[in-house]
């Protein structure tokens, strides 16, 4: 069994995002979960490239940060949007390993989208509730002034 | 000062996910005789700002920043009756936001603004379709729409519901103002949108409509 067929296969077994890079985040091989989520054509590509817009800046420091990893050292989890191929913007968490002095290993697990659908409903949802609760303030001082109204008719008679 | 102290204990509260602290200290400011508009500019502004810079400096989650968002949401909400008691001037705004649920906080205080100013306001939240902004505007005989937009791509969407609007029997009378950091970031392209202004902030947005509007 040839050495090299081992990381391919489990690069290809794997769910998570895989992808190297040199130190300033041109992506030099991605494995097939990196290429079906993100586009075929992503080799030669910038990481900033892949991102979505509202992660540009984010993404910069990521780079800044990894670019000082030393050879065998590991970064923290960064959350990144990425553009996927077919689909919303994608959250990965990525970390990232300095394979040498120039080249980086990403890895990242991203969030189904089917979570990030629910985070969105989640937030609806609560857009909808203070919706209801600015509606009852108003409809509250309404009714507080006409019992007022009632109570000094009232007391008139 | 105090808006100083204010700002750290509600940020504070945001960081820790704690809705009822963050509550807790924007009522006590306002009973303190912190005025609302102050709150708004002074406090929630800038806290939800430095949550998106904590999530960029990796500091914090995606799913803390939502949960930073939902909690000024509803801590908005319950400061309400701080917001619409106000002698009616017999204007109406109309405000939309482009883009998803997570992005109209900003829009949320420019209405409350126009609101605390005597205005009727009708939030249509966000990603309302264009005609049914038109019909509301119609129905409303609606001064001004306010439109919100938080990042670039959404500024193509703008673009299409100025037309739209515009296009509309009332696109002759209704004023248009957009708002947000690509506009911020751009300060010509209100015009190119075919908006008629544009402002900084909620509070710049009230001063600017009544010099306009007047």
């Amino acid at each position: 069994m040839s050495d090299s067929v081992i990381p391919t296969l489990f690069g290809d077994l794997s769910h998570d995002l895989i992808l190297i890079c040199d130190k300033d985040g041109l992506i030099r091989e991605a494995n097939v979960r990196s290429r079906q989520l993100l586009g075929e054509d992503i080799i030669g590509s910038t990481l900033l490239q892949l991102l979505s817009t509202m992660s540009h800046t984010k993404g910069n420091a990521f780079l800044r940060h990894i670019a000082t990893l030393s050879p065998g050292a590991t970064s923290d989890a960064w959350e990144l949007f990425f553009d996927g191929s077919d689909t919303a913007p994608l959250c990965v968490s990525i970390r990232a390993g300095a394979l040498s002095a120039d080249y980086r290993v990403l890895i990242g697990g991203y969030e189904p989208p089917q979570l990030t659908s629910l985070y969105h409903e989640v937030l609806a949802i609560n857009s909808e509730l203070t919706n209801l609760i600015r509606q009852l303030s108003k409809e509250q001082a309404r009714l507080s002034n006409q019992i007022e109204r009632l109570m000094s008719t009232y007391k008139e008679y | 000062m105090i808006l100083n102290t204010v700002y750290t204990a509600y940020l504070d509260a945001l960081c820790r996910g704690d809705r009822r602290r963050a509550l807790h200290t924007a009522q006590t400011a306002l009973n303190d005789g912190v005025d609302i508009r102050d709150l708004y500019l002074e406090v929630f502004q800038p806290a939800m700002h430095q949550i998106g810079l904590m999530w960029e400096r990796n500091q914090i989650t995606v799913a803390e920043e939502h949960l930073a968002t939902a909690i000024t949401q509803s801590v908005m909400a319950h400061l309400y009756g701080h917001v619409f008691d106000r002698t009616p001037v017999g204007r109406t705004l109309i405000a939309t936001c482009i883009g998803g649920e997570l992005h109209e906080l900003g829009i949320r205080m420019v209405a409350d603004f126009f609101e605390m100013e005597g205005w009727d306001v009708y939030y249509l939240g966000a990603n309302m379709p264009a005609e049914d902004v038109v019909r509301m505007a119609q129905e409303r005989q609606a001064d001004l729409l306010a439109i919100s937009v938080t990042l670039n791509s959404h500024v193509p969407h703008a673009r299409r519901m100025i037309q739209i609007v515009r296009e509309s029997s009332i696109g002759d009378q209704i004023k248009i103002m957009v708002g947000g950091q690509p506009i911020n970031r751009a300060p010509d392209l209100y015009e190119k949108l075919g908006a008629d202004f544009t402002a900084r902030d909620a509070r710049e947005a009230v001063q600017l409509v009544m010099e306009v509007m007047a």
